[in-house]
């Protein structure tokens, strides 16, 4: 984790937290394997334009939902570091809920649930897109050296934590965020709007 | 005097409106959203509706007051709280064009969300603007 972690008090209440973490990535897997058998027993979907657009716009507000959670925790927790690459930390956030809201709305048309269950199942499933993506990107992506922050292949000494690390700042030189955090909106020579 | 933090009003609009839509719901049985509550998720949703309106409620109240911040939870997980009655009301608005069928009034539930899914973000901005502004 690039975060402080609190000091938690026993091992069991760690235990239940690893459970409850795990419980948030593996909540979307029912729903991937109920679309899964869906498309392989053959049966056709009956996709309706307005659903679509509504589960659209729906597993958006949930990814942005666990995007503004993030943030803020990130903010809270460390209020000096710089937010890396926040491109990267976004689309993470955003892909992981669109994939898993695409899941659950083959999974709702295939069972042909009500409207209220399928888009429930939507927003539910998105925020468990992001938040399981989310922890994946930062257990292994953040050990992952990217394209053009140094080094050659295989990457020589041990590769920083580039994606998602927040302990150190970005590389000087030219780049299209700069050092800025997240909430800095000065304008291009540093002057407040 | 203290002057209230950076989109109070705004919080506070938008807070009471959504308070108003589980109340006109309850209290008119021949309302748009009354006609498509009659499920348990439907029910689920309008006490989720009220829950997070009411939590909003007492964080605009308790929190942004002279005398100190008496409800710490509720500014913690106060972006949660917007966030939670804007997918709510997206929600409500979806259900209705699928269950009654297209009509314009659905603006009058995705207009307001849009504006608080603005308003979270901005003020979680503000918010730790003001915080970092505060430490330094």
């Amino acid at each position: 984790m690039t975060h402080k972690k609190k000091a938690v008090a026993t091992p069991a209440v760690r235990y239940v937290l690893v459970l409850l973490r795990a419980m948030v990535v593996l909540m979307w897997a029912p729903v991937a394997l109920a679309a899964v058998t869906a498309v392989r027993a053959g049966r056709t979907l009956e996709v309706d334009g307005g659903l679509l657009l509504w589960s659209v716009i729906l597993s958006t507000l949930s990814g942005a939902t666990a995007l503004a959670w993030r943030i803020n925790h990130l903010l809270m927790t460390e209020p000096e570091r710089p937010l890396v690459r926040p491109w990267l930390f976004g689309t993470v956030n955003m892909l992981g809920s669109w994939v898993a809201a695409s899941l659950a709305f083959i999974a709702g048309r295939a069972g042909e649930f009500d409207v209220w269950y399928s888009l429930a199942m939507i927003v539910i499933a998105a925020w468990a897109g992001a938040k399981g993506l989310d922890t994946l990107a930062e257990r292994y992506i953040a050990t992952v050296r990217l394209p053009g922050t140094g080094g050659g292949f295989p990457p020589s000494p041990p590769p920083p934590r580039a994606a998602f690390d927040q302990s150190q700042p970005p590389a000087p030189g030219p780049s299209r965020f700069g050092n800025r955090r997240m909430d800095d909106d000065r304008g291009p020579h540093g002057s407040d709007r | 005097m203290k002057t209230p933090p950076r989109y109070w009003f705004g919080r506070l609009t938008l807070t009471i409106w959504v308070l108003s839509v589980p109340t006109i719901t309850l209290l008119e049985s021949d309302t748009l959203t009354a006609r498509v509550l009659t499920n348990p998720p439907g029910l689920a949703c309008l006490l989720a509706l009220i829950a997070a309106a009411l939590v909003s409620l007492a964080d605009l109240v308790l929190n942004d007051t002279p005398g100190g911040q008496w409800f710490p939870m509720g500014l913690n997980l106060r972006h949660m709280g917007y966030m939670g009655m804007a997918i709510i009301l997206v929600l409500l608005a979806g259900v209705i064009t699928q269950k009654i069928g297209y009509s314009a009034i659905v603006l009058t539930f995705t207009l307001p969300a849009m504006l608080l899914v603005v308003l979270t973000f901005l003020d979680i901005k503000a918010r730790h603007r003001a915080k970092k502004a505060a430490a330094s």
